[in-house]
């Protein structure tokens, strides 16, 4: 943490972030790494704490497609749909902005100060209006929502409950002239009572990164995402290049068939593969240990991206 | 005038030869029972009383002391009926000669002097062997289950009468011969065969079978986990006599023996989740065997884990690595045995979609909060945990015919004889068993295995507690795969059985 100096930003401070400027509060901002990222172009992806595996797919796809596009990705570190989108921007080589409800020395919640530190070490910003030794107070989430918005061209809602936090950062998305997307889902989900308020409030109904954009004003500071470490889309070549590292043909054989089927039980691998169970079992293992595979939820594999 | 015959009194799977001592002298006409006796021997009085009367027989108007001998020992149960009747009648001299110190007695009697069964029959029987008895009288519907057992002259009586023309040499009962002789019961209406697809889970059992490994099963709703579990005991390898004397001697203390007088199967035992922790592993005043000591030498399953009271399943814990259970109450502290396999199953999550096709509802809180219902001590024990994948419809007509149940025990018994050969000095019989100090000797990791595991325990992020876990089973996969040692592939296929473990 000491790597990284607390900048204060006044309002006056030509590096204040322009869009915050509007707003009455706050008069000061902490700022923990690249403050410069503030004035980028940039979208809040928002979502339930409480977020179901719908809700996480699209906040990954979302966070994904507009970090390709050049957008900075504004969240509030929260667990479900915040850590995803934040994950997700940072994986294909986006920055991202975290805005704390707390002060930076009580970070909350403890099991994302991982994320935290990555959020910094990719080149993103973490903000609170909070002094340092702020504690964890529940009644300082929702102002700090304001600042998300605040922050961001646009506001995207994966998912949110009734009188979620989520709905109001929506609401001073709205209040605030600035646009705010949403994601369609079953009107009977809980998690999509919030989503379908908005919608009929004036929100845009979207289904894919293409609708968002139009919608924004015209982008001129983006910030182009470098090349991730590992690639996302799998082409052919590449998995030549993971057959290449094997060094026996049944582990070819599987690597093949997972990669064919993108995600495979194992009982299929097996019998698709004509290879006895146990040695799909030891040899998926084996390449899970090597990071080639993953296993998914259930007997689920896939090959790590 | 005194008299005294022989019977025989249970504390747990123990018995012990009690004497039934019966004075008759003048006084008020009574009839007391002393030594210890519990309400329902104490009631014996009235039920003894009209059951001579009601034979055909004179009750006499005297002063009556029944004491049953050592009378420091608790006695409880209506097994004592006909022994009481029999001293009174050898004191009133109405029978005249008994070989008491050969000859037990046991029964219920009714008020028209019938003979009604009694509970424990065949462990009463095996204790009166060891004890040297040569003859027993016993009720005949018990002869069957007593019958099991030689070296013991078994008289099966139906009623009072019976027994006193018997003893006075005026009718002869033939000595009970068994008919049914021991035959191995291999028919099992069960078949691994009839489970289509699920090849890892049927190898992972196959495995938990060679090395009497603990197993959960975590899969959706509807997946086939309680149907392959019920299956389990088809692959185990057959019951040894004295194994099944053992499991039928539980049955019987427990009032559980159904028709068979041998319990020639392994037990499956399936309690529901709303089970007490005294029902699982048994109490009451003088403690009874409970669902575990049922299920010893057999199966235990749990279905749906974390739905059990936390409290019931923490009772496990002990149980599981000792083997046995020492139960203490009012009346006794008694040990019943308990070798028994857990297997349980569970969903991966609250609504039970998590991982499946199907969408799950449930929060990344909600799942952890759900698997944390499980203790790390209990998880601890459970050394084989796989993830079951939930079958397409169209899929389960499509499998060719699947190996049967005899296929797979046949490779699961080569396996328990390795075992068994291995560890002939060491005093266990499965690597299940393996103590700490074993594993360092028996479950030796080459240089390249070594490796494997330090990639894995990185990789993976397993538990430290996974560790030992992983050589046991990687020791049972070698043997199934009739290796003296473990090599990477047993270790590989090993390390695939904790899905719980991995972050």
């Amino acid at each position: 943490m000491e790597r990284y100096k607390i900048v204060q930003l006044e309002k006056e401070n030509k590096f204040y972030p322009q869009r915050l400027k509007i707003l009455k509060t706050p008069p000061k901002l902490y700022v923990i790494g690249d403050y410069k990222v503030l004035n980028n172009d940039s979208i809040a992806i928002i979502g339930s704490r409480n977020s179901s595996e719908y809700g996480r797919n699209m906040a990954k796809k979302f966070s994904k497609e507009l970090t390709q596009k050049g957008l900075v990705i504004v969240s509030g570190l929260a667990v479900g749909i915040d850590t995803i989108a934040h994950y997700s921007c940072i994986e294909n080589g986006g920055k991202t902005i975290a805005v704390l409800g707390s002060g930076f020395n009580n970070i909350y919640p403890e099991e994302n100060i991982e994320l935290y530190n990555l959020i910094l070490e990719t080149g993103g910003a973490v903000v609170s209006e909070y002094n340092p030794d702020e504690e964890v107070k529940k009644s300082n989430f929702p102002t700090r929502n304001r600042i998300v918005s605040g922050l961001a061209l646009g506001t995207l809602v994966i998912e949110a409950g009734y009188r979620s936090g989520t709905s109001i950062t929506a609401n001073r998305t709205i209040e605030q002239g600035k646009p705010v997307f949403c994601i369609p889902n079953s009107i009977g989900n809980k998690n999509s009572y919030g989503t379908i308020n908005l919608v009929l409030k004036g929100g845009n109904l979207v289904k894919n990164s293409e609708n968002i954009l139009v919608k924004l004003p015209k982008l001129t500071n983006i910030v182009i995402p470098s090349t991730p470490k590992k690639g996302n889309i799998k082409t052919q070549i590449e998995l030549q290049q993971i057959v290449r590292q094997l060094n026996n043909a049944e582990q070819i054989k599987i690597v093949t068939c997972i990669y064919n089927h993108k995600e495979i039980d194992v009982n299929y691998i097996s019998k698709i593969c004509e290879i006895s169970i146990k040695n799909v079992n030891s040899e998926l293992m084996n390449l899970e240990i090597q990071g080639i595979v993953i296993q998914k939820s259930g007997n689920k594999f896939m090959i790590n991206t | 005038m005194l008299a005294k015959v022989k019977s025989i009194a249970l504390q747990g799977l123990e018995g012990f030869l009690i004497d039934v001592e019966a004075d008759i002298s003048s006084g008020i006409p009574s009839l007391e029972i002393v030594g210890l006796p519990d309400i329902s021997i104490r009631e014996a009085k009235e039920r003894v009383k009209s059951a001579i009367k009601n034979s055909g027989y004179e009750f006499l108007s005297r002063k009556i002391i029944i004491n049953l001998a050592p009378a420091s020992l608790r006695k409880e149960g209506s097994s004592f009926d006909l022994a009481i009747a029999t001293s009174i009648l050898v004191a009133q001299e109405i029978i005249k000669k008994v070989d008491i110190q050969n000859t037990v007695f046991l029964g219920e009697i009714s008020l028209n002097g019938d003979i009604h069964p009694i509970h424990g029959a065949l462990p009463m029987c095996i204790e009166a062997i060891k004890k040297g008895i040569k003859n027993i009288i016993l009720p005949y519907q018990n002869a069957e289950e007593a019958g099991i057992v030689k070296g013991i002259c078994i008289i099966p009586v139906k009623n009072l009468k019976e027994v006193i023309k018997y003893l006075n040499n005026e009718l002869d009962i033939p000595n009970y011969q068994s008919n049914t002789r021991r035959k191995a019961n291999n028919i099992n209406d069960l078949d691994f065969a009839e489970v289509k697809g699920q090849e890892n889970i049927k190898r992972a059992l196959e495995i938990a079978a060679s090395g009497g490994h603990n197993c959960l099963l975590i899969g959706t709703p509807g997946s086939g986990k309680t149907m392959m579990a019920k299956r389990l005991p088809t692959i185990l390898p057959d019951l040894s006599f004295e194994e099944s004397l053992q499991i039928t001697k539980i049955h019987s203390i427990a009032g559980k023996l159904e028709k068979d007088p041998l319990i020639t199967k392994r037990p499956f035992r399936s309690p529901h989740h709303t089970v007490t922790p005294k029902s699982l592993v048994g109490g009451g005043k003088t403690p009874r065997p409970g669902e575990i000591s049922l299920s010893h030498y057999g199966v235990l399953f749990l279905d749906e884990l974390p739905e059990f009271n936390k409290s019931a399943l923490e009772v496990l814990r002990g149980p599981l690595e000792d083997r046995k259970i020492t139960i203490s109450r009012v009346n006794a502290s008694l040990t019943y045995p308990c070798e028994f396999m857990l297997i349980a199953s569970m969903n991966p999550c609250p609504c039970g979609y998590y991982g499946s096709d199907k969408n799950c509802r449930c929060s990344p809180e909600m799942i952890r909060r759900y698997i944390n219902k499980l203790s790390g001590p209990l998880l601890d024990r459970i050394d084989i945990q796989v993830h079951v994948s939930s079958v397409d419809y169209s899929k389960i007509c499509n499998y060719e015919k699947a190996e049967t149940s005899c296929q797979i025990k046949k490779r699961v018994n080569i396996a328990r004889d390795m075992q068994r050969y291995r560890y002939k000095l060491d005093g266990i019989l499965s690597n299940s068993e393996l103590t700490p100090k074993l594993i360092e000797k028996y479950c030796v990791l080459d240089a390249q295995c070594q490796k494997i595991m330090e990639n894995a325990f990185k990789r993976l992020g397993l538990s430290v507690r996974a560790y030992s876990r992983i050589l046991k089973v990687a020791r049972t996969i070698s043997d199934l795969d009739n290796s003296n040692n473990i090599k990477q592939n047993h270790l590989l296929e090993a390390i695939q059985y904790r899905s719980l473990d991995k972050k």
